[in-house]
């Protein structure tokens, strides 16, 4: 047993604070936009810790400490692509300062604006779809990680995943966005000071030197060249690039963040800072996770590795103040992407069903019942389901199926004049194909006749999906320019 | 360790430079919007108590 009083101690007290804050929040919440989107009032260096802190949970961590165990420093070229891709939607406004200036809640609400409300019902229901589907390994390898680093081992991961989960839907369902911004600020600096913890005992056990020469004995080439590495190749690196360009601007809870700013040009300044983190975001679990390469070699379990080094290293009440990061990194994270997911589903996929909009009252209550039912489906999909490729494979796979269409519908309904209702249909149905086809049909691969086999590779599925959706937004379009006039946006809209 | 090796070290040691030197800013700066962030909200909250429905 690795965790002792003391690190109880320190876990508790931060649990027992989260909770309290996140509970209090409820107070300032006197509308939809107080509960949805703060207000509108984050200011730039708290919109950073917010998205920093939800984009970083305990499962970004052990996908890529998996990958830095299994391809080495060759997985660094993500956190780089990732990096240049947030910068560059920072730097420029590209989509995030529209639709900020368009004032949604929801990256569906603009496909009513410029399409139909067909388009948001069709585009909210795969949004929601590929969100809880990307959110279904959350908890299991939370649990994973936190059974390892505590030294409970594997009989302990299904308890932990409830207790997780408990006291993240109690604070999101009660608070909402004012109480994920607050704890998210307390959440940042916490798991920032237990990376740097567990960054910090990592290199007082292992020189640098012994985990470069670990990885490039271990795996060769591939352990430094991600176009030489087998799991990755072109096709993965082009497909990271333009997923990151996709999600940086169209990812519902980080564009959430944005839409929160008090400003477009604060919105763009929150999304270049935290762009600058995302290289650290990835590079350093990558890190941690090949430094379990060179202290255990290879043959553990991919994902557990990295866990089980720090479980082994860490030493007494720090490793109190590790699961505190780790369990304030996925308090953020649920949070945000639970109000993200049911908020979809009840603005964008409910509501769009009837004719009037509903009463905000009534969303807020569908928003609260749609968390606890998003949270259930977490547990049991995490406990049933087991994820083919890597975790983070599996995580970009399920992201695509709904930011390739909105990549194509956002970006042609923003800057392309002929962008109609039967091109955005086309662009949202065909960019969830592959995606969707490579989750059905990866579990029959066997079966499967030889020319259906391109999709059960991962990566081909995925940078696929953004072929096709952008093939779907513009022939259809194209094709149907007089039977659908392109709905265009006023300057009322652009309240 | 190859040159390979050294060069992505040197690229993880900026990107943790990187991370951990916004992380402290942020944490210095986040607090002051937090207030302001919540003082507006309170400002709001006790004006809508004040005025007659």
């Amino acid at each position: 047993m690795n965790f002792g009083p003391i690190d109880w101690v320190v876990v508790v007290a931060y649990l027992a604070v989260s909770v309290a804050f996140g509970v209090r929040a409820k107070r300032y919440i006197e509308d939809l936009d107080g509960y949805m989107v703060a207000g509108r009032r984050v200011g730039a260096s708290l919109g950073i810790a917010t998205f920093v802190a939800t984009e970083i949970g305990t499962v970004t961590f052990v996908y890529f400490g998996e990958l830095g165990y299994v391809a080495g420093f060759s997985a660094f070229f993500i956190g780089i692509l990732t990096m240049i891709a947030y910068t560059l939607v920072g730097q420029t406004g590209f989509i995030i300062e529209g639709l900020r200036r368009h004032r949604v809640m929801t990256i569906p609400e603009f496909y009513e604006l410029r399409y139909s409300r067909g388009a948001r019902l069709l585009g909210g229901a795969i949004l929601f779809l590929g969100g809880v589907l990307n959110m279904g390994i959350f908890l299991k390898f939370d649990g994973i990680f936190l059974s390892e680093v505590m030294g409970y081992g594997p009989d302990a991961v299904a308890a932990i995943m409830v207790l997780m989960l408990v006291i993240v839907i109690a604070y999101t369902v009660l608070g909402g966005m004012f109480s994920i911004v607050v704890t998210d600020y307390m959440q940042f600096v916490v798991l920032s000071v237990g990376m740097l913890v567990a960054t910090v005992v990592i290199l007082l056990h292992l020189d640098v030197a012994s985990i470069g020469i670990a990885v490039t004995a271990s795996l060769g080439s591939a352990g430094l060249d991600p176009i030489a590495n087998p799991r990755f190749g072109w096709t993965f690196v082009i497909w990271v690039l333009v997923s990151s360009v996709a999600a940086g601007a169209l990812w519902q809870p980080g564009t959430s963040k944005a839409l929160a700013s008090e400003s477009p040009a604060v919105a763009k300044r929150v999304f270049f800072w935290t762009g600058l983190t995302f290289a650290g975001r990835a590079i350093i679990p990558m890190f941690w996770g090949a430094a379990a390469l060179a202290y255990f070699g290879p043959g553990q379990p991919s994902a557990v590795a990295m866990p089980r080094l720090l479980g082994q290293i860490v030493p007494a009440g720090f490793l109190g103040l590790l699961v505190a990061g780790m369990l304030a990194a996925s308090m953020s994270t649920y949070s945000a992407y639970v109000l993200a997911w049911s908020t979809v589903l009840a603005r964008d996929v409910i509501a769009c069903t009837r004719r009037n909009d509903l009463p905000d009252r009534t969303v807020i209550t569908i928003t609260r019942i749609g968390a606890v039912l998003v949270g259930l489906f977490l547990l049991v999909f995490g406990l049933w389901y087991k994820i083919p490729d890597t975790a983070f494979q599996y995580l970009a796979v399920t992201g695509s199926m709904y930011v390739s269409g909105a990549l194509a519908c956002v970006v042609a309904g923003m800057y392309w004049r002929k962008a109609n209702l039967v091109g955005s249909y086309a662009g949202l149905g065909m960019g969830a194909i592959a995606p969707a086809g490579f989750l059905l049909l990866e579990k029959f691969r066997d079966d499967l006749p030889a020319y259906l086999l391109f999709i059960t590779d991962v990566n081909v599925a995925g940078l696929l999906s953004f072929l096709l959706a952008a093939l779907g937004m513009v022939l259809g379009s194209l094709a149907t320019q007089r039977s659908s006039p392109p709905k265009h946006l006023t300057v009322a809209e652009e309240r | 360790m190859t040159a390979g090796t050294v060069v992505w070290l040197a690229i993880a040691a900026a990107s943790a430079a990187l991370f951990f030197g916004i992380a402290a800013v942020v944490s210095i700066y986040g607090i002051r919007d937090l207030r302001q962030l919540l003082g507006g909200a309170d400002r709001a909250r006790a004006s809508r108590q004040r005025t007659p429905v």
